[in-house]
């Protein structure tokens, strides 16, 4: 599989919903068959976003959705996502206690209750990806799975096999890349496409913030935290296995959206990063990451990444043309407040045009979008798009880890799993993918002094 | 009205207050707000106010950055803090000496303790009264009767915030009180739900818009786009118009004698039920054991462990308290409240606690204890 996936299939950014469509002239269709139009939703990983996800798909309209099944490894994260959506949504969260599945297989048993035409939602750290998203197509249903979707070269390769099988069923795929339907980003690419700002020469994006999330992790309470794998769970940021670090999950979007606007993918990238202050701290990231990342044409993409207390924060993405520069995210993910200027310095005096506000809320518009193409059985996955937006993104993170260059051929084809053992996971009692030292440090990467591949050399297992 | 609070300005005025944060470089300055009859509100309720100090200009973004943010440097204990956002809360809007802005009450109301507790002294938010009293400073007219010169508004912002004090400042010598940012006030909507209440208008609002008396809740698409389940508590994802400013009681003297006096305060019946959008329902009782009489108690009310221990965020900082004030005098809502609690006296309280999310258990516990109070003349 990995000789066919050389970077010349992976040049544009936007061919795969067009492959999507070919595929499915003979593919069996998938319209909803459990009568009427409600459309049955399942959540998997009821975190915040998940929760959030669930609360998305519920706000739809063009027909009755209704949130049937739950699961989880947290008893108490699926108390409170249920207490949060039924307050929310009272008339359509459905969900019975016999429905609220928790533990290492409850995935098995939400996706169990849908049927054709229903959705679940995978929103577990994205280390679980794969196996779950094999189960759904199994079962063939519909699925929505949050960025990122990979975290490295064999889980690509395997979401991309597994993503052909999806196809073939018909199973309508959307992935949490939401900046992609934002509705003044799809006005923007369709200016830049036509010339308005000329041809890219380069590109750049910040986000800087302090340490959010889980990224900063201090040692496992054992007296609170009694299983070291729910730790890492819980604490996905804090460990590459599960989320790609904070790198990955972070830092996704923004490359994402430079790469859709330059309508490519990069080829290469060779990256920076370090940690300041470590402190008690005893996670796997680094506190700051500069990524330059290569297109054939010898386009840079510069990336900035910033996690420390006390700086100030900047959240920006733009992109400079031979005729004029774009803003591509003028604060946050939304609204992005795009915006083309006939020079570089991207002075109001200089604009040619900005998308109207206020503007769509993307998070919204992706559930309409799917649930669409659901209800009217219209071909619709996402996955390759996902695939190869979070393999870019793992480039950039392995380069700054390893200290070397990273081309895309080597990533993709690259042997080592981090997410060896995920599938034989199932109670807290089952081996973490990762062990503290005997001073409570979990591996970091340390370029120039460990060799080799990013991952077994460097995260153990 | 106005020739009244005229007078009352010239007889009973003082120097403005520079106030310095401790371990920063960074200060703000106090402005005395005489007491006097005030009207506010629609339709208008008329209170009679103690005097009061009130900051000259909306809380800045530099300051406020130091609270939520650089917690290592400038720490205080038991003071809870925002959750760092993911995108920065400002926005496109500007940074230094502009109004913080997007934050939600809890966050203001946070500041406020984070710089008491630095300080020494007692801020809060202002009341709705006082914000009015300060606002009018003297006027009868439904608005500034020139917006230009005293506001940033739609008509002359340029669709962003300004540095504080940059336009005329009012008769009280206060700045940006119409305009630049809505403001949080202290007290909610009537009822004891979540409905902060908003004052001022703000760099979006037209001139024909900009009152006195105008009130506004949180939009909800002010929030909407916050990806996540439940929504912050901290920020609003759209919220780059909402700032607030702050109000020290005139006599701020003597926190040492008044947390003592905090001891003889008793707290009763306290009970949780069911409220509005998984919110606690809490309803108690305060009694004032001591020989004082008091015009102001604030009670922070949380959730606890088993054992007692309070719990005033949960695992990712979301705050699982409110705050109520059985006495407070200068607050122009219905009720007892306005009447200072006598020694031996006992009032009833509610209000609704906000639901936590990510704890070890699940919490029905509540606890509640006295964080502010100010003696009656």
């Amino acid at each position: 599989m990995s000789k066919d996936l050389s970077r010349r299939d992976f040049l544009r950014t936007t061919g795969s919903l067009a492959a999507a469509s070919a595929l499915t002239a003979s593919a069996i269709p998938n319209v909803h068959a459990a009568g009427g139009d409600t459309v049955q939703v399942a959540l998997v990983g009821c975190g915040g976003r998940g929760t959030g996800a669930a609360g998305d798909a519920l706000s739809t309209t063009g027909g009755d959705v209704k949130l049937v099944a739950m699961a989880d490894v947290y008893q108490n994260r699926l108390n409170s996502s249920f207490k949060s959506l039924s307050g929310e949504h009272k008339e359509k969260v459905k969900v019975p206690e016999d429905n609220k599945f928790l533990g290492f297989d409850a995935y098995k048993k939400a996706i169990d209750l849908l049927g054709k035409g229903d959705v679940v939602i995978l929103t577990t750290p994205c280390g679980f990806r794969p196996i779950m998203f094999k189960y759904a197509i199994e079962k063939g249903v519909n699925v929505f799975m949050e960025k990122p979707v990979t975290v490295d070269g064999v889980s690509s390769r395997k979401m991309l096999e597994l993503n052909e099988e999806a196809k073939k069923k018909n199973i309508k795929v959307g992935v949490g890349l939401m900046v992609r339907h934002c509705k003044g980003r799809q006005a923007l690419f369709e200016r830049i496409k036509g010339g308005e700002i000329g041809d890219i020469t380069s590109m750049r994006a910040y986000r800087i913030h302090p340490p959010v999330g889980s990224a900063f992790s201090e040692p496992r309470d054992a007296g609170k935290e009694k299983s070291e794998l729910l730790w890492q769970i819980r604490r996905f940021h804090s460990f590459i296995w599960a989320s790609g670090g904070l790198f990955s999950d972070f830092y996704i979007h923004q490359i994402d959206e430079c790469c859709w606007m330059k309508d490519a993918w990069p080829v290469s990238a060779e990256a920076f990063g370090g940690r300041h202050y470590r402190g008690n701290n005893v996670d796997q990231n680094f506190d700051n990451y500069t990524v330059e990342y290569n297109f054939a044409d010898g386009t840079k993409f510069h990336y900035y990444g910033r996690h420390l207390n006390g700086c100030p924060s900047k959240f920006f993405s733009g992109v400079h043309g031979t005729k004029g520069s774009a803003i591509v995210s003028a604060s946050g993910h939304t609204p992005g407040r795009v915006r083309t200027f006939k020079g570089q310095k991207m002075t109001d005096d200089e604009q040619i045009w900005a998308f109207p506000q206020p503007e769509p809320n993307p998070y919204r518009v992706e559930w309409q979008d799917l649930l669409d193409a659901i209800r009217d059985n219209k071909p619709y996955n996402e996955v390759e798009r996902g695939v190869k937006a979070s393999l870019v993104t793992s480039m950039g993170r392995m380069s700054a880890h390893t200290g070397q260059l990273i081309t895309y051929d080597q990533i993709l084809n690259s042997k080592h799993e981090l997410g060896a053992g995920i599938d034989e996971m199932t109670s807290p009692e089952s081996a973490a993918p990762v062990k503290a030292n005997d001073k409570g440090l979990y591996p970091v990467p340390e370029p120039g002094v460990k060799h080799g591949d990013e991952w077994r050399e460097y995260y153990g297992g | 009205m106005m020739v009244l609070c005229a007078a009352a300005a010239a007889q009973d005025s003082k120097a403005n207050e520079t106030i310095s944060i401790p371990g920063t470089d960074l200060k703000f300055e106090m402005v005395y707000v005489p007491g006097g009859k005030a009207r506010s509100g629609e339709p208008a309720t008329e209170v009679e106010l103690r005097p009061f100090w009130m900051s000259k200009t909306e809380v800045t973004w530099e300051c406020f950055v130091k609270y939520f943010e650089n917690r290592k440097l400038v720490k205080v204990d038991g003071v809870t803090r925002p959750s760092p956002p993911y995108e920065p809360p400002h926005g496109t809007m500007g940074t230094g000496a502009h109004p913080a802005v997007g934050m939600r009450w809890h966050g203001a109301m946070g500041y406020c303790e984070w710089v008491s507790t630095l300080t020494g002294q007692r801020f809060r938010l202002p009341t709705d009264a006082e914000w009015e009293f300060a606002a009018r400073a003297g006027s009868t007219a439904a608005g500034p009767e020139k917006a230009d010169e005293v506001a940033w508004i739609k008509e002359n912002a340029g669709a962003k915030t300004h540095l504080t004090g940059t336009k005329k400042p009012n008769a009280f010598g206060l700045c940006d009180l119409m305009g630049n940012v809505w403001e949080y006030s202290l007290e909610f909507y009537s009822g004891p739900e979540y409905r902060p209440v908003l004052r001022g208008g703000a760099w979006s609002t037209p001139a024909a818009d900009l009152k006195f008396a105008a009130r506004q809740e949180i939009k909800p698409e002010w929030f909407e786009r916050d990806p996540n389940r439940p929504r912050s508590m901290w920020w609003l994802t759209d919220g780059p118009f909402i700032g607030f400013r702050l109000v020290r009681f005139a006599d701020a003297a003597g926190k040492k004698d008044q947390d003592a006096y905090a001891g003889k305060l008793e707290v009763s019946e306290l009970k949780a039920a069911e409220g509005t959008k998984g919110n606690a329902r809490v309803t108690g009782k305060l009694k004032n054991g001591g020989d004082r009489a008091l015009d102001e108690v604030e009670l922070t009310v949380f959730y606890t462990e088993d054992d007692g221990k309070p719990v005033y965020e949960d695992g990712k900082a979301r705050p699982s308290f409110s705050k109520v004030w059985p006495v407070l005098v200068n607050s122009d809502k219905a009720g007892e409240q306005r009447a200072p609690l006598k020694p031996g006296e006992t009032r009833a309280f509610a209000l609704e606690v906000p639901q936590p999310f990510e704890t070890e258990s699940e919490l029905t516990k509540v606890g509640a204890k006295v964080s502010a109070l100010q003696f009656s003349k």
